[in-house]
């Protein structure tokens, strides 16, 4: 294994556990974002591009930690297509850029109204990392610190005659500050074999012309990764999000906000020594959500390209 | 009219030496005669009896008291022409019309003791003369204005109001259930209801329906029918949790499905249904449609109270109750909405936010006419059923409500014949909540239950219950009582 293969290898399979945080518009939907995002080495001079498309099912209905039947047959769900960049800007320092595109679909099975639809540009992230310790062969230990923003550069306005709900629109509207950081440990000398930690905070004090502001956002996320041999590898984990209720005009949205813990497993394999390709999904083991009755992820899954140039 | 009041009592407590009571009969319009310091009530009607009655006054007290000197039932009372006639209510005794100075006035005395007899004088008004099957010669009585939006509204792409202005609320179109097969109950343990759990109340003849707002906030919409003339009428209950009003329409006639759904959308935060005939929107507050075919078409309003289910249930015990039972699963017992009923927050930008005359959710029945809006807030009504006499936009009104019982009505005190009626509150006896100068009791929905205009029905206003923000997002510049 070349070491650039190795470190798209251990990208990949460390931005499937690392750092899942939600360019939510609302608490219970939303496109990743910062999970196209790696903890992985970056030396000066590399450049890392990655695509990632997931589709997130955002159906169930939700009382607390209960699940409640729905007769009313909603279908919720979003794609969102996210293409992003890492570049090694210096020793020990990279830049990480990304553009979301988002569709929402809505429809209720009961209804006499059909489907909507909502689709545009999302939000995009800019990250700037620090990484005093990198995994080498005489260092089992990597850290990675990261500041970031999210701006608000998409369509906020889904459009239409009507004025859509917050969660259809595909851009938040409005700029988060983001905290981010990872550390992971190598159990052998090749590295094939990671624990992964990662976690990351999102302050979302700024509302968007609807007077709208999502709550602040927690994520935490451990995993084990591996590779098997050259070309094929594997990681597993859990990811934990509590988010606070949103807000309009300062005061607390009911039904939004809440507590998530899902279950996160990816495959991957090398097509090239430059270009891997991996899948994973989210399936929700528990949850705890404010108030009385909240929409939130069913499932979802993604497909994700990265090329190192 | 009200304002006149004062005058009398200064008129009694100060000239009463020249105070003259003219009596003409007690089959004509005036029905008391002052004698020196005696006022005489040739007629008074207590229940099924009547009497003669004469009372002292006190020209010493303020507020007047006029004291029993003597009472004498008659014989024959079912042979005496009793329109007009005073009438004591077991409270309250009501001198419909005497004259002083030339001006006819409507006097009403509460009880102050039993033994001596004391009354004590609590409201007095200026009237007409009017009496039942009598109009004015001149009567000109206009059509009430049915719509609560503007007469003539620009359309903007199709829709009455500012489009983007109307918000999807998240669910989506029917992603709030309404309930299309409304079951009902009477066994109220199994309903999950408290005595103080606030209801939609409504009478269609002798069919007594139950609404409870904790089933209502997960459903807004109860597709309902009610047998009219042993004709199976559709009628559409509505309820907005977001901005606490509700309403009762009947089905459009000249649709087929005369069903509502909820169309997941809000205008001012409030309900927006959708009908399932044509799709059309329909704005709950403004009780019309907002968009496509049927845009500007205003429903037939049915009259509901709102009360707590003790109030009901004490008016109405043969009511039914809107059961649990809905085959949807949702968790009546609990509030979908957290702090929202008491906080100040609201969940869509609405218009006028920033009127805060009155607490956001502070719950106030509000009146339109025409251009001219009111709110009488609930918590302004007595302890017991108290009355306002009131003028707005032109139209005589009379609202009546009790901040204990928790409800409050109004309706247009000026009859089709033209007769403007003065009331007085009726005390437990509930849902008769006011008897008015000609001695007719009415109830909580309007309705003339005894008296010379049993049967009749006061007619319904444009008013209904809703929290303070809502009413001045939709009507800015109405005034508060």
């Amino acid at each position: 294994m070349t070491t650039k293969n190795l470190t798209l290898s251990l990208l990949l399979l460390s931005s499937l556990l690392l750092s899942p945080a939600e360019a939510a518009t609302c608490s219970c939907a939303g496109a990743p974002l910062l999970s196209a995002i790696d903890s992985s080495s970056t030396e000066p001079g590399d450049l890392f591009i990655n695509y990632t498309t997931e589709v997130h099912e955002i159906s169930d209905l939700v009382e607390g930690t209960k699940d409640i039947r729905d007769e009313s047959n909603r279908e919720r769900s979003s794609i969102s297509q996210v293409l992003s960049a890492t570049y090694g800007i210096a020793d020990r320092w990279s830049i990480s850029g990304l553009l979301s595109y988002v569709e929402h679909s809505r429809s209720v099975g009961t209804s006499f109204l059909g489907e909507q639809n909502t689709s545009g540009l999302g939000d995009a992230v800019v990250l700037l990392r620090y990484t005093p310790s990198y995994i080498t062969p005489f260092s089992r230990h990597a850290i990675s610190l990261g500041v970031g923003v999210r701006l608000p550069v998409g369509k906020d306005d889904a459009g239409g005659l009507i004025t859509q709900s917050e969660d259809m629109h595909p851009s938040v509207g409005a700029q988060g500050e983001i905290l981010w950081s990872s550390y992971s440990y190598a159990f052998n000398q090749a590295a094939t074999l990671q624990l992964n930690l990662s976690t990351n905070y999102t302050f979302n004090s700024e509302e968007n012309d609807r007077n709208y502001s999502l709550g602040d956002e927690f994520n935490f996320s451990v995993g084990i990764s591996q590779s098997i041999g050259t070309r094929f590898g594997y990681s597993a984990g859990l990811r934990y999000r509590t988010t606070n209720a949103d807000e309009r005009n300062g005061f607390d949205i009911p039904n939004s906000g809440g507590e998530w813990l899902d279950f996160v497993p990816a495959i991957q394999y090398g097509v090239t020594d430059d270009l891997t390709i991996s899948l994973s999904g989210r399936i929700p083991i528990t949850r705890d959500l404010e108030g009385a009755l909240q929409f939130t992820t069913s499932y979802s899954y993604a497909f994700s390209m990265t090329y190192a140039l | 009219m009200k304002n006149r009041a004062p005058s009398i009592l200064c008129l009694i407590g100060l000239q009463l030496a020249l105070i003259t009571f003219s009596y003409s009969g007690i089959a004509q319009a005036q029905s008391a005669l002052l004698e020196g310091n005696t006022l005489v009530l040739p007629l008074v009607t207590v229940a099924d009896q009547a009497f003669r009655a004469d009372f002292t006054l006190d020209a010493s007290t303020s507020p007047l008291q006029i004291s029993l000197i003597s009472a004498t039932e008659l014989e024959n009372p079912d042979d005496i022409d009793i329109s007009n006639a005073n009438s004591f209510t077991g409270t309250t005794l009501i001198i419909p019309d005497v004259s002083v100075d030339g001006i006819s006035f409507r006097a009403n005395f509460n009880l102050l003791s039993e033994s001596p007899l004391v009354f004590q004088l609590t409201d007095a008004a200026e009237t007409s003369t009017q009496t039942p099957g009598n109009p004015p010669e001149s009567c000109s009585r206009s059509a009430p204005d049915l719509s609560n939006g503007p007469d003539d509204p620009v359309l903007i792409s199709g829709f009455s109001v500012d489009p983007r202005k109307i918000q999807d609320g998240g669910p989506g179109p029917d992603g709030i259930p309404p309930l299309s097969n409304p079951q009902f109950t009477q066994n109220m343990e199994l309903a999950g209801i408290t005595q103080d759990t606030l209801v939609v109340g409504v009478k269609v003849g002798d069919d007594v329906r139950a609404y409870p707002h904790h089933i209502l906030d997960w459903h807004e919409v109860v597709n309902d029918t009610f047998a009219v003339d042993d004709q199976q009428q559709a009628m559409t209950l509505s309820y907005c949790p977001l901005t606490g009003s509700a309403v009762m329409w009947k089905g459009v006639v000249q649709t087929s499905d005369k069903t509502f759904g909820t169309s997941g959308l809000l205008y001012n935060s409030n309900l927006v249904m959708y009908d399932r005939a044509t799709n059309s929107l329909w704005s709950q507050m403004l009780e019309q449609a907002i968009s496509d075919s049927a845009v500007l078409t205003v429903p037939d309003k049915v009259q509901v109270v709102e009360t707590t289910w003790s109030t009901w249930q004490a008016m109405y015990p043969e009511t039914i109750l809107l059961s649990e039972n809905t085959g949807f699963s949702r968790t009546y017992g609990t509030y979908p909405y957290g702090s929202y009923k008491t906080d100040q927050g609201l969940l869509f930008n609405v218009d006028n936010f920033s009127d805060l005359r009155l607490h956001r959710k502070e719950r106030v029945l509000g009146l339109n006419v025409g251009d001219a809006s009111k709110v009488y807030p609930i918590s302004k009504f007595g302890n017991d059923v108290s009355l306002i006499h009131d003028q707005v936009g032109g139209m005589d009104v009379v609202a009546a409500g009790s901040s204990t019982h928790n409800f409050a009505v109004l309706f247009n005190r000026q009859l089709e014949d033209c007769t403007t009626l003065d009331f007085t509150p009726v005390q437990d006896q509930l849902p008769i909540v006011m008897i008015d100068n000609e001695g007719t009791q009415w109830d909580v929905f309007g309705n003339g239950v005894s008296g010379p205009r049993a049967g009749t029905k006061l007619e319904k206003t444009n008013s209904y219950i809703a929290y303070w923000f809502a009413w001045t997002a939709f009507f800015p510049g109405t005034t508060i009582y």
